[in-house]
């Protein structure tokens, strides 16, 4: 694949304001680039900032440091009238189809919004909500139906439908498919991967659920409390991760083989990211921790070719010491 | 004689247009610390039968077979019946943590109530109790958990506290109702050992309900597998999971991601369950099955029985093959 970015996360951080008026620093430093024609799998536990950095991307949250590009062009939070044309190529797809569509309001009207914005006529935009209507699997005449007409997965498809309305070339997907039965999950995720392939289009996949971002993604980003911890081609993570939370991330997964083992246990929960850990912030909960990773803070770093952020596998160079679990 | 046995269960529910049927003639037993899961997507009938054994079924709901516990019939028994049996020797843990406890009451309040009720207890007693099962549950600092409000933990931690309440009856059967869909990962792995180590040392037996076959392999002994309220497929779950005869069995374990494909999609089950109400007389999945043929549909399908308790509904037997092969390929 070109590496070719058109996505670009440069050392992004978001902090929200509490209404006690403290801080919450939700993601911190954070450095990643989407290639084009890329599948990027997000992954981490909740409250991990996926979800957070993936809003800060397409704008809908302001960044209290570092700076997003795409294609070229900032990434800034919109402002009150209209987001600016070079963005609107960028677009999210939210978790919940139940509370992201517009009950009120049919289909039709709900998807032609955002071209008739932009100037399109509205019977040429009944038309071609029409055709992305068929193309994610559902008739035309749900164009005047409702939205508690539909299903979950069927809900999903038009919101897939009304993302893709603008013709994006990038696609943020939050947790598209985790509030869906387990054979509209396949469906539905099908239906994005064979999107992304036939429109030309990009799309960061933002799941908690590591064996499908496996599945579908060509590379994956781990996140921890608000900072990413590791990435690399998905089957590469998925053979050999180098940080003990990944590790420990694949391990938790229970396989459907019939051999009665129990997933492992990662002990422990998320830490208040009000209060996050010294030093290395999964030093808690980490198997393989030393007394250093308390103090001293890791950063991401190459070694061997694999991007991690711990200091086992790179400041101190243990050599195997994050695989011995 | 076994701690639950199920006979022809069959629930009826009143629509606008007559009875529809929400779950057809199932029958399974489960002995004293036996884990059996039931599996099925949203619809096939599987929170249904469970809030059945808890005589929770809606108004408009009416169930008819048998549904014998420790040997007493639960089929018809009054709500004040009801009430010795519910909490007390069948209680459930629900899928949301998030919701199934009260935001506004503190833990200590929502674990005690139903003690001193059920049990008869003093709430002296009650609040000595409570702090022994939380810490059962693997609660850290069970004083101060008690005097605390639900939100102000996390949700692995509610689900424990959910668990322990379940518990606090000391019930024979506990149902447990997509106990860890809502959680991550790590956080289920937790509950998953939690449940099967109080299984091993209180004998408890457990009905494990989702839809996620890697869950149900790593915790349950025995698999059911329902299909729009009905049962397709049987058996140990070594065997259900391994061998499985039923090409919805197979259609639901081709659907999950595979690690050994270098294939981007999914393979997914074409089409969607059939409506409530509109089960076809023959077999509910024809439509969807790729080995279906005109024998599928028109009459009743017959159970064909195999060893272990291995039992399939499908007359067509297009994995007739396995038979011959062993368990645990």
């Amino acid at each position: 694949m070109s590496e070719q970015p058109i996505l670009q996360l440069e050392d992004v951080s978001v902090t929200y304001k509490r209404a006690d008026r403290s801080k919450v620093t939700a993601v911190s430093g954070v450095n990643l680039t989407l290639n084009k024609g890329e599948i990027l799998g997000l992954v981490g536990e909740s409250g991990c900032g996926k979800s957070t950095l993936g809003k800060a991307a397409v704008g809908i949250l302001p960044t209290s440091g570092g700076q997003i590009t795409f294609n070229g062009n900032k990434v800034e939070p919109l402002n009150r009238s209209m987001r600016s044309r070079e963005l609107l190529k960028l677009q999210l797809i939210f978790q919940d189809p139940y509370s992201s569509l517009n009950p009120r309001r049919k289909i039709g009207d709900q998807l032609i919004d955002g071209l008739l914005n932009y100037g399109v006529p509205e019977d040429e935009a009944r038309e071609s909500s029409a055709h992305l209507l068929e193309r994610v699997g559902l008739s035309r005449s749900s164009l005047t139906k409702y939205t508690h007409q539909f299903s979950g997965g069927q809900r999903q498809r038009i919101a897939i439908a009304r993302a893709l309305t603008l013709q994006p070339e990038v696609i943020i997907a939050d947790e598209p498919i985790s509030a869906l039965d387990a054979s509209a999950q396949a469906q539905v995720a099908n239906l994005l991967v064979e999107l992304v392939g036939e429109l030309g289009m990009s799309m960061i996949f933002i799941s908690h659920d590591l064996s499908v971002v496996r599945q579908i993604s060509d590379r994956t980003a781990v996140m921890y409390l608000g900072k990413l911890i590791e990435i690399a081609p998905t089957h590469e993570i998925w053979d050999s991760p180098k940080h003990p939370y990944t590790k420990a991330l694949i391990q938790a997964i229970p396989k459907p083989d019939g051999k009665g083992f129990l997933p492992l246990e990662l002990p422990g929960d998320v830490p208040d990211p009000r209060l996050p850990p010294s030093g290395c912030r999964f030093h808690p909960r980490c198997p393989v921790a030393i007394a250093e990773c308390s103090v001293r803070e890791p950063q991401m770093a190459q070694t061997d070719g694999r991007w991690s952020s711990c200091l086992l596998n790179n400041e101190l160079r243990i050599e195997g010491s994050a695989h011995v679990v | 004689m076994a701690l639950l046995e199920v006979r022809d269960l069959s629930v009826q529910l009143q629509t606008k247009s007559g009875f529809a049927t929400a779950i057809d003639r199932l029958s399974y037993t489960l002995d004293a610390g036996e884990i059996l899961g039931i599996a099925g997507e949203s619809g096939s009938g599987k929170t249904m039968s469970a809030l059945t054994l808890l005589g929770l079924l809606p108004q408009h709901a009416k169930a008819s077979g048998s549904v014998k516990f420790e040997g007493q019939e639960l089929v018809g028994l009054s709500s004040k019946e009801w009430q010795k049996i519910r909490g007390q020797n069948i209680s459930m843990v629900f899928q949301d943590p998030m919701t199934s406890l009260h935001p506004m009451l503190s833990i200590k309040t929502q674990m005690t109530e139903h003690m001193m009720v059920h049990l008869g207890i003093s709430e002296k007693q009650a609040i000595v109790d409570a702090e022994e099962l939380l810490a059962d549950v693997r609660i850290p600092d069970p004083k101060k958990a008690l005097a605390s409000y639900a939100g102000q933990f996390s949700g692995g931690m509610r689900q424990r506290i959910c668990i322990a309440m379940a518990l606090a009856c000391k019930p024979k059967l506990l149902l447990a109702d997509e106990p860890s869909t809502a959680l991550d990962v790590t956080v289920q792995a937790g509950i998953l050992t939690l449940l099967n180590r109080l299984r091993e040392e209180h004998n408890l037996s457990i009905i494990f309900i989702t839809h996620d076959l890697g869950v149900l392999s790593s915790i349950t002994d025995k698999l059911l597998v329902l299909y729009a309220g009905r049962e397709t497929e049987s058996g140990l779950t070594s065997t259900i999971l391994q061998n499985p005869r039923h090409p919805y069995t197979q259609g639901l374990l081709d659907s999950l991601p595979q690690p050994e494909s270098d294939e981007k999609l999914l393979k997914s089950i074409a089409g969607f369950p059939p409506e409530l109400g509109k089960q076809p007389i023959g077999c509910a999945f024809a439509e969807r099955c790729k080995f279906a043929e005109a024998r599928c549909s028109g009459a009743p399908l017959e159970p064909t029985y195999l060893a272990d308790n291995h039992k399939f509904l499908c007359a067509v037997d297009p994995f007739h093959s396995r038979s011959t092969q062993g368990v645990g390929l």
